[in-house]
């Protein structure tokens, strides 16, 4: 899948915004994701691994709740992830 | 009486138009006045954020001018400030700001941000939510309001919609705008007066584009706006590609502007922001 990165997490991809990752679902694109930056997982997931409600997972445009992430994607699916609102 | 905070600020000439303040400058002022107002009677926004988990997001924000004030009629200007909490469950912080010269208050603003409950990671990222009542105690009985703030810009909207003239045609080959990081706050998202920013340039677009047929559009640069409402739906992120749609009405005397803010790359979610420029 192709995940593109947006904004607010953009310095915790090393500003990377199109990241090709593997995985049969989205959830473990997310892992693998967080693995190859670990600065983004302590900033997208709790301290129980879910994602936090304050980010936003989207499936080819689709918005998906955390108990939809192991939608299954493909190579060519995207994965949108958002951060909806900072607080600086 | 509710407290206020008043100071003085040096004034430069990266703060003007030729004829009066710039918008976006005003929006820094008011912005940065919030921020002492804040740090003076309740607490400063880094504690705020780092202590408490508390942000803030701009959701409204009102722009009036009034008496003149060009770069070349004052050395300073003087900034008053009020804030009060606002909505039945502490659900909004408003800020009113003057800003004064020698012929008195130049412009006014009135902004109102939403309370966000940071989840504690390095973006700061959050949901909103009411004041925490340690909060809002410190806060006086008169500087809170338990009737919410309502933005103006949608009977605005509806307002020039149905009764004003429109002057421009359906826009077609929007202007864009990319968020780079000088146009960003802290946590790389787009600082709000910024997008006030990206209006008036638009504005100017609009203008360059029409001004030939339509002559009466370079009022609104020749005498400037004189009253700005925005309001916010969506955060503008670094590096996020916009695109703004604009239309120019008459209504009774005044040109107005209304600016659609939104991605260039439709993802479905709505418009980032409205902008309502009056002359």
């Amino acid at each position: 899948m192709i995940v593109k990165v947006r904004g607010v997490l953009l310095r915790f991809t090393n500003y990377e915004n199109e990241i090709e990752i593997g995985g049969r679902t989205v959830r473990d694109g997310l892992v693998a994701l967080t693995n190859r930056y670990p600065h983004l997982g302590e900033v997208l997931l709790d301290r129980e691994g879910n994602v936090r409600a304050t980010h936003l997972i989207a499936l080819n445009g689709e918005q998906l709740a955390r108990e939809e992430l192991d939608r299954e994607a493909t190579e060519d699916d995207r994965v949108d992830m958002v951060t909806a609102v900072s607080g600086g | 009486m509710p407290r206020s905070s008043t100071y003085e600020v040096v004034l430069d000439a990266g703060l003007f138009t030729p004829t009066q303040l710039q918008a976006t400058a005003v929006g820094r002022l008011g912005f940065q006045a919030g921020t002492r107002w804040m740090r003076d009677h309740v607490g400063s926004h880094r504690t705020l954020v780092t202590r408490h988990r508390v942000g803030f997001v701009l959701w409204a924000w009102e722009l009036e001018y009034d008496n003149t004030l060009r770069f070349v009629d004052a050395d300073e200007a003087r900034v008053d400030v009020r804030a009060r909490v606002r909505g039945p469950r502490s659900s909004q912080l408003e800020v009113e700001t003057t800003i004064s010269g020698p012929a008195g208050v130049a412009a006014r603003t009135r902004a109102a941000s939403v309370p966000l409950r940071l989840a504690g990671d390095r973006a700061l990222s959050g949901t909103p939510a009411g004041l925490p009542e340690k909060l809002v105690a410190a806060f006086r009985d008169d500087e809170n309001e338990r009737s919410p703030h309502r933005s103006q810009v949608p009977a605005l909207r509806a307002e020039l919609e149905r009764n004003g003239e429109r002057l421009t045609p359906d826009p077609t080959d929007l202007p864009t705008f990319r968020v780079h990081r000088h146009h960003c706050e802290v946590a790389d998202q787009w600082y709000w007066a910024e997008s006030i920013g990206f209006a008036g340039g638009a504005r100017e677009e609009c203008v360059r584009r029409h001004g030939r047929s339509t002559p009466e559009l370079r009022r609104a640069l020749a005498e400037g706006i004189r009253r700005i409402d925005a309001m916010w739906l969506r955060s503008g992120q670094l590096w996020d590609l916009l695109q703004v749609r604009t239309t120019a009405y008459r209504h009774g005397a005044d040109i107005a502007f209304v600016h659609e803010l939104g991605l260039a790359e439709d993802d479905g979610g709505g418009p980032h922001a409205i902008v309502v420029e009056r002359t």
